[in-house]
């Protein structure tokens, strides 16, 4: 609760400064919430270039829309807000889809998995290999499921957080973090099996 | 005692939350390897997606941006102006206004009395325009001090 507090206190020193002109002050706020809006440009745009015009115009806008920051949440999370708007909205633009439909838990039964686990495959298929494996499984992922999963794994956000980033319930953010952590695990099982073969 | 084994996102919960896992479910984990292998997997899922590379631009944002903004506009203090006149303008009336009543009482007051009155109103001015500059430089302080701007 306390850093929360302390936090709050810096982003307000921060936004004052920048709005007395001290830019010096907003580079701090980039640098600061910078990981955070790398993380949803890279899971959500797969344009190296699209993504540094991206990156800009994130920052862009909240400098414009400073003033009218209340101070009723992080300054990160409403940096990450815009990050994730102006990330939609050029998927959006592009007619891409941040996700598909939610059947994609149903490719794989859970019966199945659980009839065709043995503990000596489950215990190869987190080997050494896991972690190159799961790079890439990840960035195989939706554009919302990948997001979603590393703003809670990665940037150690709350799932208010992230529903607040994402304007989407709570509920429906842990459930689509459920559902994509088990696709992730279905999927390195499946391409282990099938490298088994 | 359950018999059943976890669902996945039970078992999720337990890996990531554990405080949210009945005692039940705790229990049934305890007694039985299929789940215990499942939530193992999944636990070394969690710490793999967590150490895997952040991503990071390989362009300076920071500068990219910082160039890019717009000259800060100074808006010209026209509420503050206003404000000042009409209470300039206030004070200027009043003063005429009641000017015959002050005199009398001015003139009937005695000089101690004035004095005093005079010193008092002056000392508590100094002392407040002193707390100003004070928590003035306290806050200049507070914004160019390394470590509340520490990211």
């Amino acid at each position: 609760m306390s850093n929360l507090k302390d936090e709050q206190l810096s982003d307000q020193r921060l936004v004052t400064a920048v709005l007395n002109g001290d830019r010096h002050a907003f580079g701090l706020i980039i640098k600061k919430t910078e990981p955070l809006v790398a993380q949803m440009a890279f899971k959500m745009i797969s344009s190296p270039g699209d993504r540094k015009d991206i990156a800009q115009d994130v920052y862009l806008k909240a400098f414009k829309n400073l003033s009218g920051f209340k101070f009723q949440s992080k300054l990160s999370t409403w940096i990450g807000q815009i990050a994730y708007n102006t990330c939609l909205h050029y998927l959006e633009k592009k007619k891409l889809v941040l996700i598909n439909n939610l059947g994609e838990d149903g490719e794989i039964p859970e019966n199945n998995f659980k009839k065709d686990v043995k503990s000596d495959t489950e215990e190869k298929l987190f080997s050494k290999e896991l972690a190159e494996m799961l790079h890439t499984e990840i960035e195989q992922l939706k554009p919302l499921y990948k997001t979603l999963i590393s703003l809670y794994h990665q940037e150690e956000l709350s799932y208010a957080e992230i529903a607040e980033i994402t304007s989407l319930p709570e509920g429906t953010v842990k459930n689509y973090i459920f559902r994509a952590r088990k696709i992730l695990k279905e999927n390195i099982l499946l391409k282990y099996k099938r490298s088994e073969l | 005692m359950i018999t059943a084994h976890l669902t996945d996102t039970e078992i999720q919960l337990y890996v990531a939350e554990p405080e949210m896992t009945s005692e039940q479910l705790k229990i049934h984990i305890h007694d039985c390897a299929n789940c215990q292998t499942r939530a193992a997997n999944y636990r070394l899922l969690f710490n793999d997606i967590h150490d895997d590379a952040k991503p990071q631009f390989d362009f300076d944002l920071s500068a990219l941006v910082l160039e890019q903004l717009p000259e800060p506009k100074r808006a010209f203090p026209w509420t503050a102006i206003m404000v000042s006149g009409f209470s300039v303008l206030l004070i200027v009336l009043s003063t005429i206004f009641f000017w015959p009543i002050m005199d009398a009482v001015i003139s009937s007051a005695p000089m101690v009395l004035l004095i005093s009155a005079g010193t008092a109103a002056v000392v508590i001015l100094i002392f407040q325009a002193l707390a100003m500059v004070k928590n003035h430089q306290k806050q200049i302080q507070t914004l160019l001090n390394a470590k509340t701007l520490q990211l």
